[in-house]
């Protein structure tokens, strides 16, 4: 039965809006029942006092169980009572997310699971070899369930049976309830290598039904495969990348879409379970850091639920990787939001370097810099297992951390934050396809791929009959990317080549690193951005295939072929390899950069825009970027028209400018010393510093990790 | 051994940082090379920081042993260690892991499971050059069990250590019938037992308060943060750690009398044996 409600929370023009009202949704963890209840109303003061009006709690499956299908919700132990809590919070007008799980984490031992709910084997996951798959978390390890097991969602069922009529209860309008998260970190538990699991009955059951969704028809898929299946039944999942050359990739890189379809599938269940239960109100989910690639897919997951946010950790020092997942999240999702982001750190007997304050600092106000429309604090309040809020778990407050957050709520309020949109006139794409092959072609699995562990250090080096090592080069080229537009101070944002045209159309350039084969649709969809007035950067190479492998070149047809191919070139100080060299005399394109052997990037002109085909590997490119890289991407970013945000171009400087919605295009800019020492930088203008209400610029002093906020005045723009 | 419902609360957070920063955090850190090879065959080679290293593939000749080329490669390349990974090495450790971990043995005793699946390919699915210490792999679970009965029960232990007067880093761990059910630290206690004007001649109330806290009287140790930082540096830890407690560069509260007496006998045999300034 679907219960109705009024969704309190929408999502719409990249924001949230509270009762038609645009709302920057600002939030912070309490953990209730890790709380003491007398001690909650003065705990949730402080959280007031520091300018929040909005919390964010899981509710713990394996905490509220008490005995199978048994549930203690305040009645043996008051710190558990989630009614009383919330009807608290409305006492108190805070409004609250509410994660109810399955899985919690929140650094709870199984992670919120029922440990008899992991110990049936009908539960839990399969590797590849047949063994559970074990979760390696203090105080115990753990078996992780399967999201394709049936015996899982019919568990989850009597535990949602329970909670969401108390959930329901509290919705808005007439309760604080006002967004509600489906699981939590949908991420195969973090181990997303192609052939580490899941192969339970249930996964390849799921499997086959994914094919023939795809394929309805077996003839079809043998075609593609170079197979004669009599049924969908009788396709092996992989188990191993043993793909000699390009004929065999598709049956691989439809295994990866598969463990993309896993995840959204178990997605679907859980909030779908939730809706059915009478949880009818805005819907998200979480999922752990910079998910920019396969087996995650935004836009799909966004088909599910209302938004998909990243949960940020980071130290000051990781400022790319907080860029990184921002940007996509504004390029790619309905509505920006990072549903955890870091206010302490976990406390568990385990070697992990500890997120203190300053790294804190500079983090969440270069998320800011890079645009969001909603943050949740994780945590606000201190508890079992985590340390470093601004809170303790007494009510008592921590001065400083507390400080950070008073100010940070009353910055946001001054610039009226919510009414601004990051200016962004690129957008630089995930090639899917190639981050697919990325994927499937690891030579770890299982091991996890966690912290800074780059494909370049994991994929198969078999060029697969390519003209390049793709699944090598691929990473490498975006990264060059990347960097270069970043450090040349170009604003070009993070995307994905399954955005749809209505959304590429809003940039004025749009980059991808592309190689020997692309999808049909995206193709399709790149070239009608072209002819509708767009710039395409693309290289090294021109698709001739799609991704069944199959001929197939719409993009190709309109390009010049290229007159022979060289090693290496070297352009300012730059080593670029293997070069095609273009003949621009005998077309209409139109040279962009020559070498010394000939034009290595051309213009073509095509409908009302262009493509600017770069026909050449860029050698690996790291935070360091050479000048040389800086200056070929100002060639393509001018042929492109597009402008620089500041002239500086020290790479350790960002800088990025927010416009005001509607009739006052106030402008806000962002400079950020992303480095380790003090530096002096020209902002290229004179600006308002909102904090002393002084006039700077155009050379401003910034220190080390800090993000300087300034308003436009007046410049020479 | 580490309960399940450990309950682990109050850190302090400079105090995690600064005691994260002492056993963890080793400067420089150890650069090398990785080779993934199936049967001798190398499939990739990788540097850490450099990333993919192909050319190095044509070292591999027919005629040349495993051994011989990663010894070759550690002298050529500079590298501070060259390790070569069997391919189906690594989902064997898994394998065995996953088919061999107790989901309800204790934390210490599931790394175990780990550390004996990954044991069990060195020297063959994993070589390394040069040969790393082979004390972990030697380390077995009923040695680990062993020391963990020597330790009180039903008991806090407490480690204190100063940076000048000011608590640098304090850690209480609480243990009863053998596991460790308690991690937190001076922060728990409000208000008041951190600030110290000599720690030498107040370690006696900052044990008084724990107790007060706790209920339990907390087998304490106190030093300052220069000889933990040579105990973190010594070879022989435990002689370190004796010899310290004896020469009282770490004060002790509450040491149960049998080690008092060890400790006195200890400093009389070295007197004995010439060592007088002990």
């Amino acid at each position: 039965m679907v219960y109705a409600s009024d969704m309190a929370l929408t999502a719409r023009n990249w924001g949230f809006y509270l009762d038609d009202e645009r709302t920057l949704l600002v939030s912070g963890s309490v953990h209730y029942w890790r709380l003491e209840r007398l001690r909650w109303g003065e705990i949730l003061d402080r959280v007031r006092e520091m300018g929040f009006s909005v919390i964010c709690t899981y509710i713990p499956w394996g905490v509220h169980e008490i005995s199978p299908g048994e549930f203690d919700f305040g009645e043996v132990n008051p710190d558990y009572d989630l009614d009383a809590f919330l009807t608290l919070c409305e006492d108190k007008d805070l409004r609250v997310l509410l994660r109810p799980g399955p899985h919690v984490n929140s650094e709870i031992t199984y992670f919120g699971f029922p440990k008899r709910v992991l110990a049936d084997p009908l539960v839990q996951s399969v590797t590849a070899d047949g063994t559970p798959v074990v979760f390696p978390s203090p105080p115990r390890m753990f078996p992780v369930p399967s999201y394709a097991s049936e015996k899982f969602y019919q568990e989850v069922g009597i535990y949602f049976d329970r909670v969401c009529p108390i959930i329901r209860d509290h919705l808005h309008p007439h309760g604080c309830v006002i967004a509600v998260q489906a699981d939590n970190e949908m991420s195969f538990f973090l181990r997303i290598q192609p052939y580490d699991h899941d192969y339970s009955e249930g996964a390849i059951l799921l499997y086959l039904r994914f094919l023939n969704e795809k394929y309805h028809d077996i003839e079809r898929l043998n075609s593609v495969y170079g197979t004669d299946y009599d049924s969908f039944d009788e396709v092996p999942p992989p188990r191993n990348f043993n793909a000699r050359n390009w004929d065999d990739l598709p049956y691989y890189l439809d295994w990866i879409e598969y463990k993309e379809y896993y995840l959204q599938h178990g997605l679907a269940r859980i909030s779908d379970m939730l809706k059915e239960r009478g949880v009818a109100t805005f819907m998200y989910h979480n999922l752990p850091g910079m998910c920019i690639k396969p087996p995650y897919n935004q836009i799909k997951m966004e088909e599910i639920v209302d938004t998909v946010g990243f949960d940020l950790y980071y130290y000051k020092e990781e400022y790319h990787k907080v860029k990184r997942c921002v940007q996509y999240l504004n390029g790619m999702s309905r509505v920006p939001f990072i549903p955890e982001f870091a206010s302490g750190f976990v406390a568990l007997p385990i070697p992990v370097k500890p997120i203190m304050l300053d790294d804190a600092e500079f983090t969440t106000y270069a998320a800011l810099m890079h645009g969001f429309s909603g943050i949740n604090f994780y945590m606000l309040v201190e508890r079992e297992r985590w340390v470093g809020s601004p809170i303790d778990r007494f009510g008592g407050v921590r001065k400083e951390r507390f400080r950070f957050y008073q100010r940070f709520n009353r910055i946001i309020k001054r610039i009226n934050y919510q009414e601004l949109r990051i200016k962004c006139e690129g957008i630089l794409l995930i090639n899917r396809d190639c981050a697919r092959l990325e994927l499937a072609s690891s030579l770890l699995t299982p091991i996890p791929i966690l912290g800074g562990i780059t494909p370049e250090y994991y994929v198969s080096e078999d060029d697969l009959g390519f003209n390049d090592v793709i699944q090598l080069e691929y990473g490498r080229q975006w990264d060059a990317l990347y960097y270069g537009f970043g450090a040349a101070k170009y604003a070009v944002t993070i995307g994905d080549t399954e955005l749809p045209l209505e959304r590429l159309s809003e940039y004025r350039v749009v980059a991808v690193p592309a190689f020997d084969f692309m999808s049909r649709d995206v193709q399709d969809k790149l070239i009608n951005y072209v002819k509708d007035g767009g710039c395409l950067v693309m290289g090294p190479r021109v698709p001739e295939s799609d991704e069944h492998i199959k001929e197939f070149g719409i993009i190709r047809e309109y390009l010049p072929k290229p007159d022979e191919r060289t090693d290496e070139v070297m352009v300012e100080g730059i080593k670029l390899k293997d070069a095609d060299i273009f003949d621009t005399g005998t077309t209409d394109a139109v040279s962009v950069l020559t070498a010394d052997p000939g034009t290595i990037i051309y213009q073509q002109k095509i409908g009302s825009g262009s493509i600017i085909h770069f026909g050449f590997l860029f050698p690996r490119i790291t935070e360091d970027v050479p000048a040389g890289l800086i200056s070929i991407i100002d060639r393509i970013a001018t042929a492109g028209g597009m402008r620089r945000v500041i002239p500086c171009t020290d790479p350790q400087i960002d800088a990025a400018v927010h416009i005001a919605d509607g009739a006052d295009g106030r402008e806000i800019l962002f400079v950020a010393n992303t480095g380790m020492g003090e530096k002096d930088v020209d902002i290229g203008g004179i600006y308002l510093d909102p904090d002393s209400e002084e006039m700077v610029g155009p050379m401003i002093r910034i220190p080390a990790y800090t993000v300087r906020i300034l308003e436009v005045a007046s410049h020479d723009r | 051994m580490i309960g399940e419902d450990i309950r682990i609360l109050d850190w302090g957070v400079e105090q995690w940082n600064n005691l994260y920063h002492a056993l963890f955090h080793r400067g420089k850190p150890e650069t090398a090379i990785i080779i993934i090879h199936d049967s001798g065959v190398p499939l990739k080679i990788v540097q850490t920081g450099q990333g993919s290293r192909p050319e190095l593939k044509d070292r591999f000749a027919d005629d040349l042993r495993l051994k011989d080329v990663i010894k070759a490669m550690h002298h050529e390349e500079g590298v501070d260690r060259v390790y070569a990974i069997s391919y189906p090495a690594i989902r064997r450790i898994f394998t065995r892991f996953e088919s061999t971990v107790d989901f309800d043995a204790n934390y210490i005793k599931q790394l175990f499971s780990l550390k004996d699946a990954i044991s069990s390919e060195i020297g063959t699915g994993i070589c390394q050059y040069p040969a790393g210490s082979n004390w972990l792999s030697d380390l077995e679970y009923k040695t680990v069990r062993k020391i963990m009965t020597f330790a009180p029960d039903d008991a806090l232990v407490m480690l204190t250590i100063f940076s000048g007067n000011d608590i640098w880093t304090n850690w209480i761990i609480g243990i009863e019938g053998g596991t460790i059910n308690l991690i937190t630290t001076l922060d728990a206690i409000k208000p008041g037992a951190r600030s110290v004007v000599d720690w030498r001649r107040e370690y006696h109330q900052i044990a008084g308060s724990v107790k007060r806290h706790f209920g339990v009287k907390p087998l304490a140790f106190f030093m300052d943060h220069e000889t933990f930082r040579d105990l973190i540096g010594s070879r022989d830890k435990l002689q370190f750690f004796r010899d310290a407690l004896s020469g009282r560069k770490i004060m002790s509260k509450a040491l149960p009398i049998k080690y008092r007496i060890l400790l006195f006998l200890h400093r009389v045999f070295k007197w004995l044996s010439g060592n007088r300034r002990m």
